[in-house]
């Protein structure tokens, strides 16, 4: 199986890696390119990226982007709606509230202990600082596999209490049931 | 015109083999092989007048690891069929050049012999019929007109040929003295009048031409000697359009037509040759104004030079169309300019079959109505890959997403 995705920055990219390592480790990922580097840019070719990862045999395309300054909901919207139809299916849109680093330290005492940072490092509002910090990302090393490495095992339940996060777990839950293959269920109690 | 070449162990390519149409395209990323493709076509065209180092030093600038590093083999081959126009009809030539590589020292480092030529022709009177027979020194030539005079006094003409090729074929052949191993015959055929296809041939193979410009060089006042046409790098571009200007004046209308696209102000090409070693050019305004080669932009000087290839280096009508092979035309320039340039271009390759390569997609997109000749290299181990995308599965996405979108996203091959 072929799992295609479209990503704004390099640690969306990990943070799929890591989903697919952990839920997926069979299926084989397929980057789709945008002409662009912009969340804009990302939305404006959702049509062309959708055609190109089919003609590369995907059989779920999944979008990532951050919210940055935006309302999610109202960006996730957005994405969904310039998706053609003939798509939609295979489709699984995530937005996420602020960035990536907010789902990445969803669970601070984790992200903390991993890090063998201090908890209250993590306790503001916009933690992709302390994260990036934590982590020891620059621009010329964005720690992918690292990052990847951490989602493998993240203790996912717990990020569910980001809202964003639940939407896009609860999306990918339904296109796993769909194409027959087996996620976590997070919501099942322990 | 080129039909179909064959290229083995020569750089990266391994059993490479191109059809061409009359305009192609050739995509692929960086060190995908197919500026070793186009060396390959410009090394053998430069062994129908020169010989093998040399020809090997001006299409790779080296004479190290000639052969693929993979595979190992002492021989290069190149195949090449072509149709030619001849008389009122088409000739179909089929050539064979194997080229044998003698190891030197320090190792890396090779020389070079002709292994193995073959020409043979088809068409008029010749079916299939070998025209240069070569293996290492033994070399046969066919004299055609002698051929063809045995061919008329036979009663049942081609049967009788073929039923007695070993007895007729030879004695109409020979041999040609002080032949070099290390150049091909064709190179030394010359004679209209006794074998005039196989000169045909080889002058079609000489007008094959290479280029990838550099705009230093394109703004060159140096004139190059003996070297009366446009240079691989753009050198001489003053040169060959100051001669455009004394011998065919109409030719350079037409450049200075399609230049006024870039510069709708330019009214003339005016020169000045202070001494033989140099021609400077001028673009001239209509109140007057001149401006050298080193005020046009980059672009501007590399369009004046594809322009002089596509229009004005005018064919004379019974000669073979050249085959143009011509670098990442679009560097320097918008790419909205190359357009009309491009659409200048006989589709079927009748005044001249060009060869672009490029990365740009937007240069891609002008190639959506010309499908047949866009090709596709990859890289590879041992050799890089030539494909042609499907036609029917990319005029569907064509309603959807231009060519070079296509390219960018990698769904061309």
């Amino acid at each position: 199986m072929k799992i295609g995705y479209s990503v704004e920055g390099s640690t969306d990219r990990a943070l799929l890696e890591g989903l697919r390592r952990r839920w997926c480790p069979q299926a084989q990922s397929v980057e789709g390119r945008v002409r662009g580097t912009s969340g804009i840019s990302q939305r404006r070719e959702i049509p062309n990226t959708c055609r190109e990862l089919v003609s590369k045999g995907a059989a779920l395309i999944v979008f990532l982007r951050d919210a940055n300054e935006e309302n999610w909901r109202a960006v996730l919207n957005a994405d969904t709606d310039r998706c053609c139809d003939e798509h939609k299916h295979l489709t699984v849109f995530g937005v996420c509230d602020r960035n990536v680093e907010c789902w990445m330290c969803a669970d601070r005492d984790w992200i903390a202990k991993r890090t063998a940072k201090e908890t209250a490092e993590f306790q503001v509002a916009d933690p992709k600082a302390a994260f990036e910090s934590a982590l020891a990302i620059t621009a010329r090393d964005r720690k992918e596999n690292e990052i990847a490495e951490l989602v493998q095992d993240a203790p996912l339940r717990n990020w569910l209490a980001n809202r964003s996060f639940e939407d896009f777990y609860d999306n990918l839950w339904q296109k796993s049931k769909e194409h027959n293959c087996r996620i976590e269920n997070l919501r099942e109690r322990q | 015109m080129l039909k179909r070449l064959r290229v083995n162990n020569f750089k990266s390519l391994v059993n490479v083999e191109f059809q061409p149409a009359g305009v192609n395209l050739l995509i692929g990323r960086n060190n995908s092989g197919k500026t070793n493709l186009c060396a390959a076509m410009r090394f053998l065209g430069l062994t129908a007048s020169s010989k093998l180092e040399k020809a090997v030093r001006r299409s790779l600038g080296e004479t190290w690891n000639i052969a693929n590093v993979y595979s190992g083999g002492d021989t290069i081959e190149i195949e090449a069929e072509c149709s030619l126009p001849y008389e009122q009809g088409n000739l179909e030539f089929e050539y064979s050049l194997h080229i044998g590589l003698i190891q030197g020292i320090p190792p890396g480092k090779q020389s070079f012999e002709i292994a193995r030529e073959i020409l043979t022709v088809t068409g008029g009177r010749f079916e299939h019929q070998r025209l240069v027979e070569r293996d290492r020194n033994q070399l046969i030539l066919l004299n055609e007109k002698r051929y063809i005079q045995v061919l008329a006094n036979l009663p049942d003409g081609l049967p009788q040929i073929a039923a007695n090729r070993g007895q007729l074929e030879w004695d109409e052949f020979s041999r040609m003295k002080d032949l070099a191993s290390d150049e091909t015959a064709l190179s030394r055929v010359r004679d209209f009048e006794n074998t005039p296809r196989c000169s045909l041939f080889r002058q079609y193979l000489e007008s094959w031409a290479y280029y990838s410009f550099s705009p230093g060089l394109l703004r060159s006042p140096d004139v190059v000697r003996n070297e009366p046409g446009l240079l691989p790098t753009g050198a001489n571009l003053a040169r060959s359009l100051f001669f455009l200007h004394n011998e065919k004046p109409r030719s350079e209308r037409k450049i200075i037509e399609m230049v006024r696209t870039l510069e709708p102000k330019l009214d003339l090409l005016t020169y000045s040759f202070p001494d033989p070693e140099s021609v400077y050019l001028f673009m001239e305004d209509q109140e007057g104004h001149r401006f050298g080669t080193q005020s046009i932009s980059d672009g501007t000087v590399r369009f004046m030079a594809m322009t002089y290839l596509i229009l004005a280096a005018e064919r004379d009508e019974k000669q073979p169309a050249p085959l143009i092979i011509i670098e990442e035309p679009e560097n320097g320039l918008y790419v909205g300019h190359l357009k009309p340039l491009i659409e200048r271009i006989d589709k079927e390759g009748k005044g001249g079959q060009f060869i672009f390569t490029t990365h740009s997609p937007y240069f891609i997109d002008l190639f959506d109505g010309m499908l047949e000749g866009v090709h596709l290299m990859k890289p590879g181990v041992p050799s890089s890959t030539l494909t042609k995308p499907n036609p029917d599965k990319i005029r569907k996405l064509l309603e959807v997403m231009s060519l070079g979108e296509m390219h960018f996203r990698e769904m061309l091959g």
